[in-house]
């Protein structure tokens, strides 16, 4: 008798992405990794079967139920591999794909991976993709497969727990909770509907480190600092504002509480800026952007964060309502706080692959897709010795991206620059 | 000429419209390696500079080669276009009905219904080309709104009761029906389409009520259509069993 398909809820964030997903805010992000050959599509069509057929999590598609939406496992055939032909970030339609929610695409040496953020976060996309590309480079390259198994990697965690709800305690403090007051939204004359500008910045990681060292910051504290200092000169001109420039930064929570879900499992901070007097120096944006990512990055303000995240998820008196009306009050709520937000900036991490598939991975890159009110994005990552910053933005104006650049220059970080042509 | 042949050219075209790679550049405002080797700089517009060949091998060295896109600016269109084509027609149509209306027959203003037939029309062929919810879905959905759009249209036009007596309960056998089409189609996930079939439950228990208060004054199709679905539901729990009651727990899981 065939086996009944596996069937789970979704975490805590997934439960937001079907309702406020859109053509328009895809909630898709892009993974991709930039070979050193021409990418071959047979290969990596069937280096995705074989690693798709391990990867439960990414088996899935997403079901709706009458209280909550739910993944049930996916048996249909897997999503055809297809040439890239599309903006980065598109939109996923749950009823085509073969109803899976993620896709490959190619495009030259390029390899990508798209997924919706209710699969997993950036986390369980990476693993995906990596084992991807030992799969692909083992078919590609048959002198690795006589060195190297043809399995995952050892060490992949395949769990799939929900870790907001495994980790949640009810707190007594809301404070940290997101808040729904204004920030500033990045306006201004857009790209045509449905384009999406990709800017890649090309660092080397040495000189960016000693940038954020010279100030006595983290990296991540550094890039966002002078992400919020470029909209402040550029977008508020230097003047004194009333509302602040908000911008969000994801903060991976497996090494706080000892998970390795393939789930999601991040929450936000804000890195909070209200300039209230003119002419801020670079210094002064820069150490206090710092501070308060600093003072919000601790285990007691995450887990506050996280409690009021599942708070209304765990009310017994919550979860019977019909999902219409779920879904109405999901919407309302997030139309709300979402002009709270003027923009995300992610640092996916340093990415390490082992060390025979090395030499045929020249670099990767991240892409966020737009939200509401956020009309621009940042994505950071590393590999090697080289880190790779990428914008998107649906903005024609890219003055606050060249002003970016312009103030890592004068740090001594030089910078190679490559987009996706929107542009031109 | 072959098939084989008419592939090779048509890959040979493709490849002609590719964008083709472009040695780097530098740009003397922004003093930054320009990746895409246009005419300006993405970020000031200023003209780069080109970038010699030891310093363009230097560069693919410490962050690799040229990584170029597609040109995706055509994907956006054909759905767009059906739209506003029938977007056209309808309104040409709706207005060419007003003026007959009005001009031949103004006593009786039939236009309007023809109209509200037409927006029907269009938002069900919007909703079917730009939703991305699952088959079963869209079905109910279209059920549930035909139901009410012949209801609405029967109170517009006297409330001779012809909606709830006939096109009603035709319309849920037409559902069983599609339920049934489906189920068959899809042997393997039958078990899917049965919120659909909970959903045509409803509407006959529906019609059940308007029976046992009396509102129906021709009660055959009516009587028909709550004992066809009744049988179905019934034959669907006895056979389906254990992927019922599987479905059910997935289903609405609280």
């Amino acid at each position: 008798m065939k086996k009944s398909p596996a069937w789970e809820k979704l975490d805590n964030t997934a439960l937001l992405f079907p309702v406020i997903a859109t053509e328009g805010m895809s909630n898709v992000y892009r993974l991709s990794a930039i070979l050193t050959e021409d990418v071959d599509p047979a290969l990596l069509k069937e280096a995705q079967d074989k690693v798709l057929a391990q990867f439960l999590s990414f088996r899935m598609r997403l079901r709706t139920g009458v209280f909550w939406y739910y993944f049930e496992e996916n048996d249909k055939k897997p999503p055809q591999v297809n040439e890239e032909n599309d903006f980065p970030g598109a939109y996923i339609n749950k009823s085509r794909n073969n109803q899976y929610l993620f896709r490959v695409t190619y495009y030259k040496k390029r390899i990508n991976l798209e997924v919706f953020h209710a699969l997993t976060d950036g986390f369980g996309g990476l693993v995906f993709l990596k084992e991807l590309l030992y799969q692909y480079l083992r078919l590609k390259h048959p002198e690795l497969a006589k060195i190297e198994k043809d399995c995952l990697s050892p060490g992949v965690f395949l769990d799939k727990e929900d870790s907001y709800m495994k980790n949640f305690r009810r707190s007594v403090s809301h404070d940290t909770a997101y808040k729904s007051k204004k920030a500033v939204t990045l306006k201004g004359e857009k790209l045509p509907k449905g384009e999406m500008g990709v800017v890649h910045g090309y660092f080397k990681l040495a000189e960016v480190k000693a940038a954020a060292k010279k100030y006595g910051i983290t990296l991540n504290q550094f890039l966002v600092g002078t992400y919020v200092y470029a909209m402040y000169r550029e977008y508020l001109k230097g003047a004194p504002s009333d509302i602040p420039i908000n911008c969000c930064v994801p903060v991976d929570l497996r090494s706080y509480y000892e998970s390795h879900t393939m789930k999601n499992f991040f929450v936000m901070i804000s890195a909070e800026f209200k300039p209230e007097k003119d002419e801020y120096t670079y210094e002064e944006v820069l150490l206090g952007i710092a501070e308060t990512l600093k003072k919000q990055t601790n285990k007691e303000n995450l887990d506050n964060i996280l409690s009021y995240n599942v708070s209304n998820e765990a009310n017994k008196l919550l979860r019977p309502i019909p999902l219409f009306i779920k879904n109405f009050a999901i919407r309302s709520v997030y139309e709300s706080t979402a002009y709270g937000t003027t923009s995300t900036m992610t640092n996916v991490g340093k990415i390490e692959l082992r060390e025979p598939y090395e030499p045929y991975v020249e670099r990767f890159n991240a892409m966020l897709s737009m939200s509401k009110g956020q009309n621009m994005k940042g994505a950071i990552l590393s590999y090697k010795d080289m880190m790779v910053l990428t914008f998107t933005t649906v903005l024609a104006d890219i003055s606050i991206i060249k002003r970016f650049y312009s103030c890592l220059r004068k740090e001594g970080v030089n910078a190679a620059i490559e987009t996706n042509g929107v542009w031109d | 000429m072959n098939k084989t042949e008419k592939k090779s050219e048509k890959k040979t075209k493709h490849e002609n419209i590719e964008p083709e790679i472009k040695h780097m550049k530098m740009c003397p405002q922004c003093q930054a390696v320009l990746y895409d080797g246009n005419e300006t700089c993405p970020l000031c517009h200023c003209v780069p500079e080109d970038l010699s060949a030891e310093d363009e091998a230097r560069v693919t060295k410490e962050f690799g080669a040229v990584a170029p896109y597609p040109d995706a600016k055509k994907k956006y269109r054909a759905v767009k276009i059906v739209l506003r084509i029938a977007l056209f027609v309808l309104i040409l149509a709706a207005v060419a009905m007003l003026i007959v209306n009005y001009t031949v027959t103004p006593t009786i203003k039939w236009s309007f219904i023809a109209i509200a037939g037409e927006a029907y029309a269009y938002i069900m062929l919007y909703y079917w080309l730009k939703n991305d919810s699952g088959f079963a879905a869209k079905v109910a959905l279209q059920i549930f709104s035909t139901a009410a759009l012949v209801y609405a249209v029967d109170m517009l036009t006297g409330n001779y009761g012809w909606a709830l007596q006939w096109a009603i309960p035709g319309i849920i056998l037409l559902g069983d029906g599609f339920v049934f089409l489906l189920m068959m189609m899809n042997r393997s996930r039958w078990h899917s389409y049965l919120l659909l079939l909970i959903l045509m439950g409803v509407c006959s228990i529906a019609l059940a009520g308007f029976f046992i208060a009396g509102h129906l004054e021709h009660k055959l199709v009516a009587m028909i259509c709550i004992a066809v679905t009744g049988i179905y539901i019934l034959a669907t729990v006895i056979f389906g069993q254990a992927k019922i009651s599987t479905e059910l727990k997935r289903r609405f899981h609280v």
